[in-house]
């Protein structure tokens, strides 16, 4: 009875989201139903059990209605005794089918970001007064589904499956082979598609522009101070608000990070990821990093 | 070898780049070089309606996220970047 208390208490430290995240999980399900199991191994009687399960199991039906998650057939049979033991549970009946525990996933899923930038990183450069770091998200699983379903949109088009697909150009009047045997208008849609091909696939974007134009002059000197430039200051909070938006509301788990390699900056993105590792500034500190960022070679 | 000019999602990375960058230059209204893309206006705002509902909030579902901007001042890269050098122009 003890280990069903502390283990209810034992959630609420986290945020209210997360709280939700991690009680809805099978293994939280699981474990649930294994203390009930071990408690009636005890001499407690089943209405004490089932008594303390009460608030967890009202818990479960919150979520399973509120955010469409099923219940397991286990969960469901321990509240039908429950109610059967006289206890009574807020309740629309609006959730979903239940499957056996066994089918629920093994672990969390894992999840990878790819990271490109777009624009410079001069002041000066009147004709770039924007530079964007964007960061597609997705599950690992997901990832190979989405490359055949790339193989098999350029091929509608008449394109070979290695091909890069490079904005620029697509959008220029003067493409090179085998761009060229499309028009303007087809390649637009070829941009079109991939792309709604890769919404449908990913978790999110994750993205931090620089308007460089509107940076005051003291905040660059300030950057230079800190040994830093537009664009890798742009790197650091970037990785910063990843960090803290990702964790802790979308992904809830680790994730590994994937950079398009470029010379200019392939070792700096290393350093910064180790300095803000290191540092000992809590609002500056990663957390959720799996491994070292992977660079990915040109 | 995992290669760039292999992954399709950097790939996704470098369009979505693309068309919010330029998505930004019409959303801030003080660019003067806007006058290049508005023959593309459609298009871009077009690409933006469809990678819109997959940018990550920062305020949404009771939730908000605060970003210390102040901790960076107690940051320094400078001793273990004594010369950081900018990306080469490459769009």
């Amino acid at each position: 009875m003890h280990d069903l208390n502390l283990f209810t208490v034992l959630s609420n430290p986290f945020q209210i989201l997360d709280k939700l995240r991690i009680m809805s999980s099978p293994m939280q399900r699981g474990m649930t139903l294994s203390l009930v199991v071990q408690a009636r191994a005890s001499k407690l009687s089943e209405n004490t059990i089932l008594s303390a399960s009460a608030p967890l199991l009202q818990t479960f039906i919150f979520i399973s209605e509120g955010m469409n998650i099923p219940l397991s057939d286990e969960t469901e049979v321990l509240l039908r005794q429950a109610k059967d033991a006289g206890i009574s549970f807020h309740e629309t009946y609006s959730r979903n089918p239940s499957r056996p525990l066994t089918a629920a996933p093994k672990g969390p899923p894992e999840f990878s970001i790819f990271v490109d930038e777009s624009g410079t990183a001069s002041f000066d450069e009147a004709p770039q007064p924007v530079l964007c770091l964007v960061g597609i998200i997705v599950k690992d699983k997901d990832i190979p589904g989405f490359e055949q379903a790339s193989d098999r949109l350029l091929e509608t088009y008449g394109l070979p499956k290695k091909f890069e697909i490079h904005a620029p150009e697509f959008l220029t009047t003067t493409p090179k082979r085998p761009l060229n045997k499309l028009k303007l208008d087809e390649r637009y849609a070829l941009l079109r598609d991939f792309l709604d091909l890769g919404m449908n696939h990913a978790v999110g974007i994750h993205h931090l522009s620089m308007l460089k134009s509107m940076v005051k002059p003291d905040y660059q000197k300030k950057m230079v101070t800190q040994g830093l430039n537009a664009y890798t200051h742009t790197v650091v909070w970037f990785l910063l608000t990843l960090d803290r938006v990702c964790l802790l509301i979308k992904l809830g788990t680790r994730y590994k990070y994937f950079y398009d390699r470029t010379d200019a900056y392939r070792k700096d993105i290393g350093i910064i990821f180790r300095t803000l590792k290191e540092n000992t500034n809590e609002c500056l500190r990663f957390f959720c990093l799996n491994d070292p960022p992977i660079m990915l070679y040109a | 070898m995992l290669e760039s000019h292999n992954s399709r999602l950097i790939q996704l990375a470098d369009i979505v780049g693309y068309y919010l960058n330029r998505y930004r230059r019409f959303e801030v209204k003080i660019f003067k070089n806007r006058k290049e893309l508005e023959k593309h206006k459609d298009k871009i705002f077009e690409i933006y309606g469809l990678i819109r509902p997959k940018i990550l909030s920062y305020i949404g579902r009771d939730l908000s996220i605060t970003v210390d901007w102040e901790a960076l001042g107690s940051f320094s890269l400078k001793k273990k970047l004594p010369k950081l050098k900018a990306p080469k122009s490459r769009r």
